[in-house]
């Protein structure tokens, strides 16, 4: 995998270590994210995702390791960082009884906008978020995707030059699913650094260039769709595929097979990223929180 | 369907069961609830054969310093439950709400009863502390009523017949009987103890003690306190009232409002809160600031109500009120503010806040009168601000005191450092708190 040049970097980790209490949330994390590049950051639940991304953002310190996002370092420029970076939480992070717009121009009051700057950007968001006719409504009788929508721009009002997506898309129709993955390809064309998490795989593939697989609180491997799929564990796990047909060699096993009489097509297909990602982090189920993680 | 109702049943019982602010609410709030009334009452409405009469404060001045007035002195101060303060300042006591009665001994007493006349005593009282008072008329007729009786000897029960309302056509032989067992009454007065409020309660007669008694043991009774001659007439009921709500209910307003802090986490909006570039304590205090405003808001329309019906003099001086106001809804806010970033969840912070509101609020003397409590009683909400902020409030609605003494009254300056002291002190808890819970924020 290409090493990108220093200068080019929007986040730089290195061994990034936090932990919460004895519990071991991140061993080591490095992670590179060039300047407008959008890195997809899957990971099985506790794997530490969250607190990679809380980290980044200033939410929580550190226990070891170096971190650099927009050259500078979260817990010694916080302020100045959160200038230039916007997170679109998992949760619907608005306030119901307000509209839309009240809850924007309270959230763009909060980084600082006013004036015709702050109408401005208000504007911007709402019809970027396709809300301008509902603009006086109140939040709280907005549809799923509606409130998703201004989910998302709520974080972009003022501008940011790094994004962090944490699952933006859970619980929405595929038209509002769709409509959210225009305005983040929109993100990506204007040329923002983008972290997108997600457990939709479709989501990753199709907005990402790169994709960083993390479990157990270690990055288990970066690159492109086309590169992890080539990674000799994950091309050598593709004979697990003839554990369907008796663990052994899809062809040869389909040669036994026509051997004995029976009437057998093979079939082969490329790995899709859900393959890729079980081969790396394995089928068990992890139901840590993921706010723990 | 009897298999689902049982089952409906076990589930709600089960959830019931762990959910440890129902549990709360549902045993310990009670039984906090019962103690602090029971203790409270026990004080007027006697606790048993056992239990100690309510004791109350009378500041005694006198001015006569003879020897008949200093064995009144001494009588009084043998009396069960009446705590005797000698004093020079009797009536600045009772105007400040320090003492509920006072009793002023004139110049010329010993003269008086050497010559046969009725002793003329002076009783200063606080009429927002009837209940004191009864305890203390009730505690001064056995002495006084010796005295009378040793002035005016049995001529004394025809005026009692006639007080009790007597049928007018069987006094003279009601009083020959009386006459007759003078010596028997005596002595009996004389080994009669001390009767506590209770055991002395008034029957079902047209006698009224409070209106009645004075009169009869040849007391001169003027308040002291609450009407001024400068001001409007006042209540006293309304002026507790007020004071009660304005304190009891500001805290309910602030720890529901406070607790709003719970609900932005759960909902997401704090964390988008502290990713701006300004977050750490700006959202703290701006929280602070918009539960200070509506808590602001809520006592500015409970005292026009306040004052418009029930006439509480709330405008008679504006600045003490101001600065009480002010500072009691910082406190509460605090207080609120505090409780939020202590507890994990708005149903831990329903159920702490409702049990410490009310039981601070019975002990700070919000729900009732702190004089009618026993003394440890009345010791312990000393210490609470919810004591503070109604003897501040209720200093300025009822005695009219300002922020300073003045010669003549009290002031309020105290109840208005500790409540800053206590504001101050909590407001840096919950910064630190709020930092490290919410936050363990980057630098």
């Amino acid at each position: 995998m290409e090493v990108p040049p220093e200068t080019a970097l929007a986040i730089r980790v290195v061994g990034l270590e936090k932990r919460y209490g004895e519990r071991v949330a991140l061993a080591g994390v490095d992670l590179r994210v060039q300047k407008g590049e959008a890195l997809g950051l899957l990971g099985p639940n506790g794997a530490g995702k969250t607190t990679t991304l809380r980290v980044l953002s200033t939410l929580v310190g550190r226990d070891a390791g170096e971190v650099s996002v927009l050259g500078l370092d979260p817990e010694r420029d916080g302020a100045q960082l959160r200038a230039r970076l916007g997170v679109v939480p998992q949760e619907i992070a608005l306030y119901g009884p307000l509209t839309a717009r009240e809850n924007l121009r309270f959230f763009g009051r909060a980084h600082g906008l006013a004036g015709a700057r702050l109408t401005e950007r208000v504007d911007w968001a709402l019809e970027a978020a396709s809300l301008v006719d509902r603009s006086g409504d109140a939040v709280q009788g907005f549809s799923g995707g509606m409130k998703r929508r201004l989910n998302l721009v709520a974080s972009l009002l003022h501008g940011p030059e790094v994004v962090f997506l944490d699952e933006p898309t859970a619980g929405v129709d595929p038209q509002s699913r769709n409509h959210l993955f225009e305005m983040i390809e929109g993100l990506c064309k204007a040329g923002l650094t983008l972290i997108y998490t997600t457990h939709q795989m479709g989501e990753v593939e199709r907005l990402c260039n790169r994709i960083a697989v993390m479990d157990q609180g270690r990055i288990a491997a970066v690159g492109t769709l086309a590169e992890l799929a080539a990674l000799p564990a994950v091309r050598g796990n593709a004979g697990a595929r003839l554990e369907l047909v008796g663990g052994r060699d899809p062809a040869e096993a389909a040669n036994l097979l026509r051997g004995a009489g029976f009437d057998v097509e093979l079939h082969t297909r490329p790995h899709d990223l859900e393959s890729i990602f079980l081969v790396l982090t394995g089928r068990a189920l992890r139901d840590e929180s993921e706010t723990d993680g | 369907m009897w298999q689902t109702i049982l089952a409906l049943i076990a589930k709600d019982i089960l959830i019931f069961r762990r959910d440890r602010t129902a549990l709360a609410l549902t045993f310990l709030l009670p039984l906090a609830l019962g103690s602090v009334f029971g203790t409270a009452m026990s004080g007027i409405m006697g606790g048993g054969s056992d239990s100690a009469p309510l004791r109350v404060g009378l500041a005694v001045e006198d001015r006569d310093r003879t020897g008949a007035s200093r064995a009144l002195v001494a009588a009084l101060s043998a009396a069960n439950g009446l705590d005797v303060d000698v004093v020079d300042d009797a009536e600045r006591r009772v105007e400040s709400g320090k003492r509920a009665c006072a009793i002023l001994i004139p110049e010329g007493y010993e003269a008086g009863l050497a010559a046969g006349r009725t002793p003329e005593l002076v009783l200063l009282r606080d009429p927002a502390q009837a209940i004191s008072q009864q305890v203390v008329l009730f505690q001064l007729a056995p002495v006084l009523l010796q005295q009378r009786i040793a002035t005016e000897g049995p001529g004394l029960f025809d005026r009692a017949l006639e007080l009790l309302d007597f049928p007018a056509a069987g006094r003279p032989g009601a009083s020959a009987v009386l006459r007759a067992s003078f010596d028997d009454i005596q002595t009996l007065l004389l080994e009669t103890p001390a009767a506590s409020a209770a055991e002395a309660a008034p029957t079902a007669s047209a006698f009224d003690p409070l209106a009645d008694l004075p009169g009869f043991l040849g007391l001169d009774v003027r308040d002291a306190a609450g009407n001024r001659e400068d001001g409007p007439p006042r209540s006293a009921g309304a002026a507790h009232a007020f004071s009660a709500m304005a304190v009891m209910m500001l805290l309910f307003t602030v720890v529901g409002a406070g607790g709003t802090l719970l609900q932005e986490r759960n909902e997401g909006t704090l964390t988008r809160l502290q990713l701006t570039p300004a977050a750490g304590n700006a959202v703290l205090l701006g929280k602070l600031g918009s539960v200070g405003l509506i808590a602001l808001l809520q006592l500015v329309v409970l005292f026009a109500f306040a004052g418009l019906v029930y006439g509480v003099p709330v405008l008679a001086d504006p600045l003490p009120l101001a600065v009480v106001s002010c500072t009691w809804v910082l406190l509460a806010v605090d207080i609120g503010l505090f409780l939020a970033v202590v507890c994990r969840s708005q149903k831990q912070l329903e159920g702490l806040s409702t049990l410490i509101i009310l039981v601070m609020s019975a002990l700070g003397g919000a729900w009732f009168p702190r004089e009618i409590t026993p003394e440890w009683f009345r010791a312990v909400g000393s210490f609470l601000p919810v004591a503070w902020a109604m003897d501040a409030f209720h200093g300025i609605f009822w005695y009219g005191k300002g922020l300073l003494p003045t010669d003549t009254r009290d002031g309020i300056g105290r109840e208005v450092l500790q409540m800053a002291g206590l504001a101050a002190v909590l407001l840096v808890l919950s910064v630190r708190i709020f930092a490290r819970r919410y936050g363990e924020r980057a630098r």
